[in-house]
């Protein structure tokens, strides 16, 4: 009877500790069976998770992920001080519903300084959209699907809780260490963290 | 009544060092049973160590911290033992000061990952620094010859 009480229990702790699948879109990338899932929260108009995308995500996904060691999957957490990060992760949600996640993101980001003094996000977004689909992501942005992932994705993070951006969730083994938020987050820890945990 | 007064001196000064040594000891674990690159993040973020050093002082400190709250707790060489958490803790404090001084916003790294430094992190390990400068000052103090005649 104790046995199965502690499957049960274990079960249920595992079940909390996967993704929703309901709310990934397009913003995962990787074998989501790899033993280290990775939740990088981040902000579209946040510089330091620019600086995260550009230099140390490229090395994530070349080192561990495309390996198949880590899944990773990208939350939306929109940070108050943003006036428009919660525009941009709804455009970028949205164009993640037409199957463009990754040109958008990547087109947000390199235009950051651009559309975070204008606010014209979803015009930056439209450059990698076809004219179809920036008639469909007008109307996709107040949609439940893009509202509840994104709404998801920072419920979650404020259970964590996520101090800043760009924080890493990193989930092995049951077990989750929070990295980032305020720490320095250079690769050359991310990258020791996990030879550290994928070793045992 | 003098003698009295020595006993509570001595019980308060066993008592404050065992409960300092369990708390090293506590740090050390919390810190040994993470990823040791979890550590070298939070002492990076500090800015005070070149590169080559965090990672060195991330995999040593936790063991020297483990080392030295069994030796406070054991009893065993007191003044040496004290004295070198005391140093150790006006290290950390120092550290914090620091960080605060030149407005990082970056976690204490006391006790693994999470907790950021501010008064409560500041408060606490002021007075772990002062109980332990306390038993510091006490392994060096001998009662008085003619407390020690009367049994004191």
């Amino acid at each position: 009877m104790k046995v199965k009480l502690r499957v049960v229990v274990l079960l249920a702790l595992a079940a909390s500790l996967a993704p929703a699948t309901d709310y990934i879109k397009g913003n995962s990338f990787g074998n989501p069976s790899a033993p280290v899932m990775i939740e990088i929260f981040s902000d579209f108009q946040c510089p330091a998770c620019k600086l995260f995308h550009d230099t140390e995500f490229p090395r994530l996904m070349k080192e561990y992920v495309a390996p198949g060691k880590v899944y990773v999957i990208n939350r939306y957490f929109p940070l108050e001080m943003h006036p428009y990060g919660m525009k941009a992760a709804e455009v970028v949600a949205a164009a993640a519903q037409l199957g463009k996640y990754e040109q958008a993101s990547e087109i947000a980001f390199a235009k950051q300084q651009e559309w975070g003094t204008s606010g014209k996000i979803e015009e930056t977004v439209d450059n990698v959209l076809t004219s179809a689909e920036q008639q469909k992501l007008k109307g996709l942005l107040k949609a439940p699907a893009v509202q509840q992932t994104i709404a998801h994705d920072v419920t979650e993070g404020k259970a964590v809780p996520v101090p800043g951006t760009p924080t890493l969730v990193i989930t092995y083994r049951l077990k989750r260490y929070t990295v980032g938020g305020r720490e320095v987050l250079k690769y050359e820890w991310i990258k020791a963290m996990l030879d550290d945990i994928l070793s045992k | 009544m003098t003698s009295s007064r020595n006993r509570v001196l001595h019980i308060t000064t066993v008592v404050l060092r065992v409960l300092v040594g369990l708390v090293f000891v506590y740090a050390a674990y919390v810190k040994l049973r993470d990823p040791w690159a979890l550590f070298a993040m939070s002492i990076d973020s500090y800015g005070i160590l070149p590169l080559r050093w965090v990672e060195f002082v991330a995999r040593a400190l936790p063991w020297f911290e483990m080392l030295l709250g069994v030796w406070l707790i054991s009893g065993y060489f007191q003044r040496v033992a004290t004295g070198t958490g005391t140093l150790l803790i006006l290290g950390f404090i120092g550290a914090m000061a620091w960080a605060k001084l030149h407005g990082k916003q970056i976690d204490c790294g006391c006790f693994g990952p999470g907790e950021a430094i501010g008064p409560w992190s500041i408060i606490r390990d002021a007075s772990i620094g002062a109980a332990l400068l306390f038993v510091t000052v006490m392994s060096y103090w001998k009662p008085r010859k003619a407390e020690r005649a009367y049994g004191a």
